[in-house]
């Protein structure tokens, strides 16, 4: 019975997968130089991201919050072009939220240590592929620190509705980030009363690949490949 | 066998205080003392994880000299905040994270992971995620989490603050298997009442006074006939993945009144909580705050984990909103100097909880929700949130307090509710 639970995979895609898909989707996102032509990748990763996470609120939720972010870098650009070229808005807005529907695949749909032992078993050094993992895991901790964090804010008054929180991204960061270091720090000393060696560390099991796996390579890939020719 | 000797922890220019003890095999031994006294950092002494003047033996071999994987496989350390210590997301694979970073054989690795999750009450949640596990539950699978390599010294830190009486019931038998089998017990704890198990011999810390937080008294701000009235009406939620935790839950609260909660862990306190206080919204049923929905600033929650609530450097920068709208007295030179001088980063767990409820308490919601506000405090500190509870609710908020110290909800408490089954039952 028992030798099973380790062959149990916890990923909802295969980790190697969501990264591939990920970084064709960056690539094809930064070719497109026009609005029109971004549409198709931007809906390329929401399927994805539907697909794989299954929850639209979060993802609604993560499109929301990094708005502002699109909509300053858009701003940015626009001016530095001279105040010429207002389609620069647009682009920039539907690259960062692609962007964000696309990491979904990384942020929720991949389990941190079988990330750190898909690497590990292409022969990456311990030390890399660990740290990776533990990166995924602190992004997770931040990501469910981000609610804590808000919630504290508006406790005290810094943020007075949920609307308002586009418009105090400075005071939330400041507040994720202290947070996210004290979280480090945290996990860095439990890894260290666990005995954990980065040089030393063999993964216990091994992360199956299933047909979804591929499919979601193959998907990507033919966006890229058509943002790429056309 | 446990030797120390002229112990001191220390942390930069800090040093703990002096302990000496000679601890046998199979033996507990509490290590009391108030907040602030020094006892988690020795233990982090004891543990190797932190810099430390005098010496530890370990079976006669001088910490230092024991090399890093022995010394891991040898002494486990369950810290106070278990969400300190979880590196995983599923409950089996946090177990297995440490047999796994020993080198552990997988199928060895997997038996004795099963084994201290059944041995902690935990083996039916195996595959949940971590993140649906209570505060309790959390505490429970840590234990799990350092029994799991059968260590020889198990250091404890005040880890059952969070947990029911069944969960103490089942981690006190884990600990006391291990003791039987030979392991020694190091237990830090601030009452020895709070123990899971009866110790071999107590090892007394004194207390450091400068730990100690002075806060400037509540104010009572002019037109402050709040009159505020809570009512929840069949209730309902349950989280995805998980199903409906509160199935309905039912209440009706006037201003000045204390509500305290209990319940098993994962029952579902930290949600009512969080319903009641607006944070999440309920997916059926009416839930009202004066004729509206409840929301901050006009109901605030304290979670138990307090510090997302301290985001300033100092704890003059948190109090100086405070004094500037009338809502706390103006300290005295001396004080406010002090406050001044004393970063967040220093306070001890303790006095960050207290200040955490200090500053929610101090803006006059129309609810105030505590969960877990005495979890590892000492006498003092837990008089100090009685004080302050007793104090909002007579300012006219309406005041949640959900915990497992029972004695603590009774004292504080006009009606107390246990949550059964997704409802609130009057006791």
């Amino acid at each position: 019975m028992s030798s099973e639970l380790l062959k149990v995979r916890r990923s909802r895609i295969h980790p190697l997968s969501a990264s591939v898909a990920v970084a064709l989707i960056a690539s094809s996102i930064t070719l497109e130089q026009e609005v029109l032509g971004s549409l198709p990748v931007m809906a390329t990763s929401l399927v994805l991201a539907l697909l794989t996470v299954r929850r639209a609120s979060l993802i609604a939720v993560w499109a929301l919050r990094f708005l502002p972010m699109g909509l300053g870098l858009g701003a940015f650009a626009f001016l530095a072009s001279g105040g010429k070229q207002i389609e620069l808005v647009p682009l920039l807005l539907v690259r960062v939220e692609t962007m964000v529907m696309g990491s979904m695949l990384l942020a929720y749909g991949v389990e941190s240590w079988e990330l750190a032992y898909s690497l590990r078993s292409l022969g990456l050094p311990g030390w890399f592929s660990s740290s990776i993992g533990i990166a995924h895991v602190l992004l997770r901790r931040s990501l469910r620190a981000l609610d804590e964090v808000i919630a504290a804010l508006r406790s005290k008054g810094l943020i007075a509705s949920p609307l308002h929180q586009l418009t105090r991204v400075g005071v939330i960061t400041r507040a994720l980030v202290a947070e996210s270091l004290s979280s480090a720090e945290k996990v860095s000393l439990a890894l260290e009363a666990r005995g954990f060696d980065p040089e030393e560390w063999r993964p216990i099991r091994p992360v199956p690949f299933r047909f979804w796996d591929l499919l979601a390579i193959v998907v990507a890939a033919s966006v890229f490949l058509i943002s790429a020719l056309l | 066998m446990l030797r120390l000797r002229a112990l001191r922890a220390r942390r930069g220019e800090w040093k703990g205080p002096e302990v000496n003890a000679s601890i046998g095999e199979g033996s507990v031994v509490a290590l009391v003392g108030p907040n602030g006294s020094g006892k988690t950092s020795t233990l982090l002494a004891v543990a190797g994880l932190l810099e430390l003047e005098g010496s530890v033996e370990i079976d006669g071999v001088e910490l230092s000299s024991i090399d890093r994987r022995t010394l891991r496989s040898t002494v486990s350390y369950v810290p106070e905040d278990p969400t300190s210590y979880v590196v995983r997301n599923y409950v089996l694979d946090e177990v297995l994270a440490g047999p796994e970073f020993l080198g552990m054989d997988p199928g060895e690795a997997l038996r004795r992971s099963l084994e201290a999750l059944e041995a902690v009450g935990l083996r039916e949640r195996a595959d949940d995620p971590v993140e649906h596990l209570s505060g309790g539950q959390l505490q429970r699978l840590v234990m799990a989490c350092s029994l799991v390599t059968s260590p020889s010294v198990l250091l404890v830190d005040d880890a059952v603050s969070q947990v029911d009486s069944d969960g103490r019931k089942a981690i006190a038998e884990a600990i006391g298997e291990a003791v039987k089998r030979g392991t020694t017990v190091l237990i830090a704890v601030s009452d020895l009442e709070r123990l899971p198990l009866r110790p071999d011999s107590v090892i007394e810390l004194p207390h450091d006074r400068e730990e100690e937080l002075r806060l400037p008294e509540l104010l009572v701000p002019r037109n402050s006939g709040m009159r505020a009235f809570l009512e929840a009406k069949g209730v309902r939620f349950g989280y995805p993945g998980v199903g409906e935790l509160i199935k309905d839950l039912n209440l009706r609260a006037e201003a000045g009144e204390v509500i305290g909660i209990t319940g098993p862990n994962g029952s579902g306190k930290t949600t009512a909580l969080k319903l009641l206080t607006g944070l999440l919204r309920p997916q059926r049923g009416k839930l009202l705050l004066n004729g509206s929905r409840p929301s901050p600033p006009r109901s605030l929650y304290m979670p138990q984990n307090p510090d997302p609530i301290l985001t300033e450097r100092t704890v003059w920068e948190e109090l100086e909103p405070l004094v500037a709208a009338k809502l706390i007295a103006s300290p005295d030179a001396e004080l406010k100097a002090e406050l001044e001088r004393t970063p967040i980063s220093r306070l001890g767990a303790g006095s960050r909880r207290v200040l955490a409820a200090y500053l929610l308490a101090a803006r006059r919601p129309s609810v105030l929700a505590l969960d877990e506000p005495t979890a590892g405090l000492d006498r003092r500190n837990s008089r100090l949130i009685g004080s302050l509870v007793r104090e909002a609710a007579s300012r006219g908020s309406v005041v949640l307090v959900s915990s497992h110290d029972e004695s603590f909800v009774e004292s504080v408490s006009d009606r107390v509710f246990r949550v059964e089954g997704g409802r609130l039952v009057e006791l």
